[in-house]
């Protein structure tokens, strides 16, 4: 078919353009850890009264004595053989700890997204074909409200709630539960993990270990979620072509679903990318709150210890991430929109 | 092609006479932030089955809420005040959402104007056309077949392959023959149009119309056709009614209406529209010229012309917008630039104007070149004085931050030594020239009126005293009574001062009028130009008769049958 | 003629602040929030004159105190007086919301007005990178850049100014170009205007008002990423009260039902948030020109 093609193309065009991106990112990163406080010789050093020569050995070791344009090529031969460096806190190589935190980070931000999806459509829809009713100024008031509330005090202040006040949620730290044991590592994502294996007493722990963390992530973008699909609903419903069908007499369910939402549900698509790559970055407070073990609190540990690659690689991460996600909407954008195809 | 059987009307058929649509003193109230706005005062109307009504009237005048009120289709803040309406017979006026939604489409249709948009941009239009067969209650199959028969019947060519086509892919004229098709599909017994050729050009124009007027014909439809354009409901209805001001003020068949219109306002109305025998005092007969009636300047033989344009060509990224475009204008004369849209005229006037760098091509502007001055310096040229512009939408050419006096002292700050009181009197000055309320001068754009905002223009236009006034659709964005005094106005001052018009148009009536000689552009080249009287009385080429017969005329005291016939046949 | 001798009145303001006064009586939510945000930066500049106790002084014998009549909002586990860290805050949190803003509207609104205006490759490839930027995760480039730059608190205004830039520039590329085509610029340039006059007289002022919105929207914004920022270790540094930081010791307590350690700074957070957030929207009310009268 030639829509799909069209949109393959787009694709791939939209792929190669953004590599550019990344290469800038990469470069940028670099720079960046060459500028931060802090000498990793000096860490890496057996102790605080390592002599300067062990220290001198260590940084040629490194190759931290190399000028940067150097270094700077040897960073980049090194990403692309998929050597990311070794963590120093952890001794790990970072592409490892990335890959073993991955599932924790992803599994938390998609649930959200789709938990806020799936609160915040019906609600703008509903505010949008009853604007200014009750359900509308309720929908607005909780916009206005979700935009201010920061996670981390959302996080903790349902932690107050469900674990201390009424002991519904298990101790908001980690993935699971300390007494349980974790799934086979089949997927990384634990209730995928434990539904494959079969485990029907392991996925209820590891989902109720997931609701708060997801949910306080969920509220912080329902708010631009809700308030898009009101704005782009009530923009399609006074639109000239819904006029139309109901000049035309169509079933109110076909004019509301078939051509107000399929419409309206296009800026959304947009928003909803943002979001994802939003709540990325959000990640970094929520993991804190709730000792989520994802790559942003692992990348976050390393910052504040000085250790250079792991934030390397995790801005990399982020970055192909991102990339990914607007591949994604691009396509689904694509799919959704026949004008997009043509150009 | 026969028309697709009708199923059964929804509603009982009435008796004959009785009328299939009737409005009684209708009121409609529209909610807005400044309190509730009535549009309509009591509106009574009626139309028989098979008649076709012209609703006529200005901006504001009501004519199309009065369309959707009948329809039910007004939006959440328009709201029935009063009054009943009744479709054959039945009363609809508070018909349930249910009820309503089988009598749209079943009973009456209706196409918009902006015809793209009022088509779902995501769907082909098979399947929209589909949508309303299946909500008529056929089923997959037949109404897929159906689609394509309804497309054909709208004679689109190529239906089958139409059908998958989105709305994007198709031409404005196209789009709009997907819309009667769509309005059609539910075999309604009445059509109401609201200005369904507004932004089409004026072939366009007369294709769909046409096309609407058979099909009404065919299958024996009523319809109400609502329209500014007197010219395009005498042509296309047997019934007019004119609207002021949310009431209906006169009707009749387009003849005798306009032969000799009762009203005030209807007089002022067919006076101010332009025809093609119309001059520039019958526009605006009751009000006499301010100044008396100077012959039009004269320049005196063997003097070099005010400008001269050779070989003008502008590309846009590759694609020829004009090519080889040749003309020159004498002091004090009036050049018209005709054409419909992508013809380039108004990429012409913008590169006279050194508002835009020409591809190609050389400007002379009293025997200097002024082609070479790339448009980024030329404000700083000693003949930016001398060429002025007035813009073609009002509204957007002033700055909303700028009263109407900082909009006039604008270029006289910029291009003349004036300050302090010289400034301010030239701009007084220029404001009651161009017939401005000097009480207006410290109003905001967002609180004149279009004909007053046209005022301003023209005033900062004629401020400093230019040689050469370009005239960019100078009126199209007006009702035709503002319009009339517009182009008065603007024909006064020219007499004044002596100033040499390039007047750029869609409208060849009014070019007619303005201008002594006229080009006519098509796909950016001269296609025809003479002296205006000739080419308008015996056009040369077949594309400048096509447009001249395209224009829906309507001459007082003259059968309509006559003045189609003299379109074509002049 | 009486009009001649004397020179017009120039009005714009009078009516300008007429119609906000009509605004903000037809719109109380409005009214509110700029009364809270004034409120605000009254709290900011009073804060010494303001605190029942002094912000940083701790006394072991009162730590760990659920809100009383003493101290309204508690103590934390060193017995300082939360209500007073909290006003103590407002100040630094203020400052550096708007300078972070402040600084990324004078940048982005040329840079972005420029691109708009003048199009072409170098509006191409910044819109790229403003592109790049706003959909890369902010808060983790507010991250590195902080952790590059140095823990410092200039250092998170720097950061949240950059990671603001890309808005302002987008925003006031969107805005410059939807009217660089208008009808009143054309007429300016034929009233003798050059390009940079067109800009700075006539597109500019046109797109000010818009972007005064976009400010109020990101004052928000500012406040949190440096709350979030402080939140994590990075800025600003205990003992000093940060609205952040007051979360961050407080969640420590959480688990053990300390909430007034986190709910004070956390409603500071929140109505200081909202104020500019429904301020912003309000604004937008006002300077829409279809509301005008």
């Amino acid at each position: 078919m030639s829509a799909v093609s069209g949109i393959a193309r787009r694709a791939g065009r939209r792929l190669l353009s953004s590599l550019p991106a990344l290469l800038g990112v990469l470069v940028l990163t670099f720079l960046l850890m060459r500028v931060l406080p802090g000498d990793p010789a000096v860490f890496f050093a057996s102790g605080p009264n390592a002599g300067q020569a062990e220290i001198e050995a260590i940084r040629h070791q490194m190759g931290l004595d190399r000028p940067v344009p150097e270094q700077l090529v040897r960073y980049l031969g090194d990403v692309a053989t998929g050597n990311l460096g070794r963590s120093m806190t952890t001794g790990q190589p970072v592409l490892a700890d990335l890959r073993q935190r991955l599932p924790a980070s992803l599994e938390l931000t998609v649930t959200a997204l789709v938990l806020a999806l799936a609160l915040a459509l019906p609600l703008g829809i509903a505010a949008a074909l009853r604007p200014g009713s009750a359900v509308d100024h309720a929908v607005r008031f909780l916009c206005a409200l979700g935009v201010c509330v920061p996670t981390f005090v959302s996080g903790l202040l349902l932690i107050y709630v469900f674990y201390y006040l009424l002991g519904l949620a298990p101790d908001p730290t980690g993935r699971i539960d300390v007494f349980a044991s974790s799934p086979p590592d089949i997927t990384g994502f634990y209730l995928v993990d434990f539904l494959l294996v079969g485990d029907l007493e392991g996925w209820r722990t590891a989902a109720g270990q997931l609701v708060l963390p997801a949910l306080t992530m969920a509220l912080f973008v329902l708010a631009p979620l809700a308030r898009i699909t009101r704005a782009s609903m009530l923009a399609v419903l006074g639109a000239d072509f819904v006029r139309t069908a109901r000049s035309l007499g169509l079933p109110r369910r076909r004019i509301v679903v078939t051509y107000a939402l399929r419409n309206a549900i296009l800026p959304v698509l947009t928003i909803a990318g943002i979001v994802f790559s939003t709540m990325l970055g959000a990640n970094v407070l929520v993991e804190k709150v709730f000792s989520w073990p994802g790559v942003a609190s692992y990348a976050l540990d390393a910052l504040l210890s000085s250790d250079y690659a792991p934030v390397q690689g995790f801005v990399l991460l982020m970055a192909s991430l991102f990339v990914l996600v607007n591949l994604t909407v691009d396509v689904l954008y694509g799919l959704a929109d026949p004008r997009i195809s043509v150009e | 092609m026969p028309a697709p059987p009708l199923p059964t009307p929804l509603l009982p058929t009435p008796p004959l006479a009785a009328p299939l649509l009737a409005l009684d003193d209708l009121r409609v109230t529209f909610a807005t932030r400044q309190g509730p706005v009535e549009a309509l005062r009591g509106v009574t109307l009626a139309v028989a089955p098979g008649e076709t009504l012209g609703l006529v009237g200005e901006s504001g005048s009501g004519k199309s809420v009065t369309a959707f009120a009948a329809a039910r289709l007004l939006d959440r803040a328009g709201r029935i005040a009063g009054g009943r309406i009744r479709f054959r017979g039945g009363d609809v006026t508070r018909l349930s959402a249910a009820d309503l939604r089988a009598a749209h489409g079943a009973a009456i249709g209706m196409i918009f104007q902006n015809p793209r948009a009022a088509l779902n941009p995501i769907r082909t239009v098979g399947r929209q056309l589909a949508d309303v067969l299946r909500a008529g209650g056929l089923s997959g199959a037949a109404a897929r077949r159906r689609a394509l028969e309804s497309l054909e019947a709208v004679r689109i060519r190529d239906a089958v392959r139409r059908l998958d086509a989105y709305p994007h892919e198709l031409s404005g004229g196209m789009c709009q023959r997907v819309m009667i098709a769509l309005a059609l599909a539910g075999a309604p017994a009445l059509l109401i149009a609201d200005e369904p050729t507004t932004g089409l050009d004026v072939t366009t124009q007369k294709t769909v119309m046409d096309l609407v007027a058979r099909l009404i014909a065919e299958r024996g439809m009523a319809m109400i056709l609502i329209t500014h354009d007197l010219g395009l409901a005498a042509q296309y209805c047997g019934r007019i009614a004119v609207m002021e001001a949310g009431r209906l003020v006169e009707e009749g068949a387009p003849d005798a209406l306009f032969a000799a219109p009762r009203h005030p306002y209807t007089r002022r109305l067919v006076a101010a529209s332009p025809t093609p025998t119309s001059t520039l005092d019958a526009l605006v007969p009751e009000a006499p010229r301010a100044v008396p009636l100077a012959p039009r300047p004269r320049p005196a033989p063997g003097t070099p012309p005010l400008l001269e344009v050779q070989g003008l060509g502008k590309r846009f990224a590759g694609a020829v917008a004009v090519e080889d475009v040749s003309f020159s204008l004498r002091e004090g004369e009036s050049l018209g630039l005709v054409g419909e849209s992508g013809s380039g005229k108004s990429t012409t006037s913008r590169m006279i104007c050194r508002l835009l760098d020409a591809s190609a091509g050389e400007i002379l502007f009293e025997g200097g070149s002024i082609g070479g001055i790339p448009a980024r310096d030329f404000h700083r040229s000693p003949h930016r004085r001398a060429i002025q512009i007035v813009f073609q939408d009002p509204t957007d050419s002033l700055n909303p931050r700028f009263s109407a006096f900082e909009s006039i002292a604008h270029p006289l700050r910029r291009l003349t030594d004036l300050r302090g009181a010289a400034l301010h009197g030239r701009v007084v000055e220029s404001a009651e020239r161009a017939g401005l309320g000097l009480g207006l001068l410290e109003r905001f754009p967002h609180q004149l009126s279009g004909g007053q905002k046209a005022r301003v223009g023209i005033a900062r236009a004629i401020a400093v005293r230019p040689r050469l006034l370009v005239l960019d659709e100078p009126t199209a964005a007006l009702d035709v009574s503002v319009q009339a005094g517009v182009l008065r106005l603007l024909d006064d001052l020219r007499r004044q001062d002596g100033l040499a018009f390039l007047f750029v148009s869609h409208d060849l009536n009014v070019v007619r009028m303005m201008c002594e000689r006229t080009i006519v552009l098509q796909g950016g080249r001269v296609v025809e130009a003479g002296p205006s009287a000739e080419l308008f009385r015996a056009p040369r080429t077949a594309y400048t008769r096509e447009l001249l017969a395209a224009i829906p005329h309507f001459r007082p005291g003259v059968p309509r049958e006559a003045v189609a016939g003299a379109g074509s046949v002049a | 003629m009486n009009v001649l001798s004397q020179p017009l009145a120039r009005p714009a303001r009078p009516s300008t602040l007429r119609h906000a006064a009509f605004v903000l009586r037809h719109n109380p939510v409005t009214a509110l929030a700029a009364a809270g945000a004034a409120g605000l930066c009254l709290v900011a500049l009073l804060s010494p004159w303001l605190v029942p106790y002094d912000p940083v002084a701790s006394d072991v014998s009162v730590a760990l105190q659920a809100p009383s009549a003493a101290h309204w909002a508690g103590t934390d586990q060193l017995g300082r007086d939360v209500l007073s860290r909290i006003i103590a805050a407002t100040r630094l949190d203020l400052a550096i919301a708007l300078s972070a803003v402040g600084l990324s509207f004078a940048a982005g609104a040329v840079v972005g007005a420029l691109c708009g205006y003048a199009g072409g490759r170098l509006d191409r490839v910044v819109g790229r990178v403003v592109d790049v930027l706003m959909a890369f995760p902010l808060f983790v480039l507010a991250m590195a850049l902080v952790a590059a730059l140095g823990n410092r608190v200039e250092n998170i205004v720097v950061a949240t100014a950059i990671i603001n830039l890309p808005f302002y520039v987008r925003f006031a590329r969107a805005e410059v170009n939807v009217r660089r085509d208008a009808g009143y610029v054309e007429a300016a340039r034929a009233g003798g205007e050059g390009h940079v006059g067109v800009v700075l007289r006539f597109l500019l002022p046109n797109v000010l008002p818009a972007m005064a919105v976009q400010i109020s929207l990101n004052l928000g914004w500012a406040i949190l990423n440096a709350a979030g920022l402080s939140f994590i270790g990075l800025g600003v540094r205990p003992p000093t009260p940060e609205w952040g930081i007051l979360v961050a010791e407080g969640a420590r307590f959480i688990t053990t039902g300390k909430w007034w350690l986190v709910a004070f700074p956390g409603l500071a957070l929140m109505l200081a948030v909202l104020c500019f957030n429904l301020l912003g929207d309000g604004l937008r009310d006002i300077l829409d020109p279809r509301m005008r009268t």
